[in-house]
């Protein structure tokens, strides 16, 4: 596929060398000679140097051969006129645009094929914002993402040293589950990732996760274990107001959680307090220990590190550790950083730049994908696909269809019911699939949902 | 009665040398007079989207519903020096016709389609057409009468 890449930052570097790998003809567009010199050192991509909305430099980069633009530079504005001068002057059919500013991504009519013609808007704030809070709804579990519009939850969770997971070989699995269903698709063992086998064991401290039908996913947590807690007498510390932070607190008030959130700039300190209604916004620094304890930092339920500073929000989150806080959450943008935390002991982790390159990267796929992300340290993906009629997965029972390598079924949805498959289920027409495989299997996977010739 | 063709001459582009999948498609959508280039592109690219339509020795069909259209379209691009459609051969595409259809359920889109297939799964059918001096006679070829 031709694919124009306007931005050579962080989300532009990291898509443009998956889309290279997997054989696509990528331009990469930046007007930062250093930037793209390192893009061009790095992988076989075309380099454009120049302004990313202007017509001639759009021209240059082959804009009329593109099926795929994705406009990714640090400016809203450069994003979404390069998309318009893309739509108007090239006729570039799929065109997404990352764009922070909430006052235009909350502007409905905007965007639209006659209006500003972007058919996916990618807001990195937006999609953290929403992982976090996520993360915050299942606080014991380590990660959850929803499927077939949260019909399915996936649930990264460490195998807890007591409780009937730990020493459990997985065709034990349904012995000990009685009416609830789940599939384990994913299994990390020493820093492992692999997806496991019906022999495999779980051990205490092993990473899985498990996709289950969202009404059992507290009946399973019970079960295994794990304590399920009430949202609204839970006390939240948030530190760091920019639009991630001010977008969870805003969500957090509405769901009638009290917040405390911490933010350096005086200036913005005072925007916040203007905003929310309920949440207490101090002004000050999120690694001032008299300013934590004086805010009973020991009392919290949560706590949230959302600065965009790492540093500041990795020593954060140690700190609260201290205070025995029990849930913690931080966010990390640099990737040199996502590996070394969990070293240190820090499991919940949300990065922008992870998320928002899986929510670009599932428009590439072929076939009808509507989700897509990566699990644990990336070797495995997770995606949800429609099954349309005449593709290749239809009407085989599941044991006797040649998936790829390390690829496995973990949930089927069909109307409105959710389907925890085994190996004589069959796939129908237009049932969604979430289906777990490695990164090196995906384009296999993708074949097995591509349409044949006669689908109309 | 005059004996039809399903492809018009002045529906077939018997030299093109876009550049890519997506240029071809372009000057296609944009040959056939009467429609809107911009809804053909999008629905046929949409399609493309979901599997390539390039069935292998070098020909591809590509296709698509199109809303308030009464019959059918087609229309053929001849590109000599052969271009990379993600075909399921993975050989560069040489043929490619371009077929739209009214928006409603009906199996005659689909006798059309294997028809046309059918047709071009012939080695001799496809010489004839790379071929071809004009655009009149490609278009002979498509005659009703020679696809039986």
């Amino acid at each position: 596929m031709n694919i124009l890449i306007l931005g050579a930052g962080e989300v532009g570097f990291h898509i443009a060398q998956r889309l290279a790998t997997e054989g696509n003809d990528v331009v990469v567009v930046d007007n930062d000679a250093e930037r793209l010199q390192r893009v061009a050192d790095t992988m076989d991509v075309r380099t454009i140097l120049g302004h990313a909305s202007h017509p001639s430099i759009l021209k240059l980069a082959g804009a009329e051969n593109t099926e795929l633009l994705i406009a990714a530079t640090t400016s809203d504005e450069t994003n979404m006129l390069a998309c318009q001068v893309a739509h108007s002057l090239f006729k570039v059919t799929t065109k997404m645009a990352r764009v922070r500013e909430p006052d235009y991504v909350n502007s409905t009519g905007l965007f639209g094929r006659d209006e500003l013609p972007i058919d996916l808007i990618i807001s990195p704030e937006r999609e953290a914002a929403k992982s976090i809070l996520k993360r915050f709804q299942i606080s014991s579990a380590v990660d959850a993402q929803d499927f077939a519009d949260g019909q399915v939850q996936l649930l990264g969770l460490r195998v807890p040293p007591k409780g009937i997971l730990a020493g459990l070989a997985l065709n034990e699995l349904d012995d000990v589950m009685g009416n609830i269903r789940t599939y384990i698709v994913a299994h990390e063992h020493n820093q492992r990732w692999r997806v496991p086998s019906a022999d495999t064991v779980l051990l205490a401290g092993d990473s899985v996760y498990i996709a289950l039908a969202r009404e059992q996913v507290d009946t399973f947590l019970e079960h295994v274990g794990y304590e399920t807690s009430e949202h609204k007498n839970r006390h939240v510390m948030i530190v760091g107001g920019g639009n991630v932070g001010f977008i969870v607190a805003q969500e957090l008030e509405r769901m009638g959680v009290s917040v405390k959130l911490i933010e350096r700039n005086p200036r913005r300190a005072e925007w916040l307090a203007q905003q929310l209604d309920e949440s207490i916004v101090i002004h000050g620094d999120a690694l001032d220990r008299d300013l934590l304890e004086e805010e009973s930092i020991d009392g919290m339920n949560d706590f949230l590190a959302l600065t965009n500073d790492d540093e500041t929000n990795i020593l954060g989150s140690l700190i609260a550790q201290k205070y025995n806080v029990p849930h913690v959450v931080t966010l990390i943008n640099r990737a040199i950083y996502s590996d070394l935390v969990r070293q240190i002991g820090l499991d919940v982790t949300v990065s922008p730049r992870f998320t928002t390159a899986s929510s670009i990267l599932r428009h590439v796929r072929k076939g009808r994908i509507l989700g897509m992300s990566s699990l644990g340290d990336g070797t495995l993906e997770v995606l949800e696909a429609v099954a349309l009629e005449t593709s290749n997965i239809l009407h085989t029972p599941l044991n006797d269809l040649k998936l790829p390598p390390n690829t496995v079924i973990g949930a089927i949805v069909r109307d409105d019911e959710v389907i925890i498959p085994n190996g004589t289920t069959q796939i129908k027409p237009n049932d969604h699939v979430m289906l777990v495989t490695q990164g090196t299997s995906l384009r296999t996977v993708e074949k097995l949902f591509e349409v044949h010739l006669e689908f109309f | 009665m005059e004996p039809s063709t399903l492809i018009p001459p002045e529906r077939v582009l018997p030299d093109s040398s876009a550049s890519s999948k997506r240029a071809l498609l372009t000057e296609l959508a944009n040959s056939l007079s009467t429609m809107d280039p911009d809804q053909v592109l999008e629905v046929v690219m949409k399609r493309e989207h979901l599997g390539s339509t390039g069935i292998g020795h070098g020909v591809a069909i590509p296709h698509g519903r199109i809303p308030d259209l009464n019959h059918p379209v087609i229309g053929l691009v001849r590109h000599p020096a052969g271009i990379e459609f993600e075909s399921i051969d993975s050989k560069p595409v040489h043929i490619v016709i371009i077929l739209l259809v009214p928006d409603n359920e009906d199996r005659t889109h689909l006798e059309l389609l294997a028809k046309l297939a059918r047709a071009l799964q012939q080695e001799a059918f496809r010489n004839a057409i790379m071929h071809a001096a004009t655009p009149e006679a490609i278009s002979e070829l498509f005659m009703e009468t020679n696809l039986q």
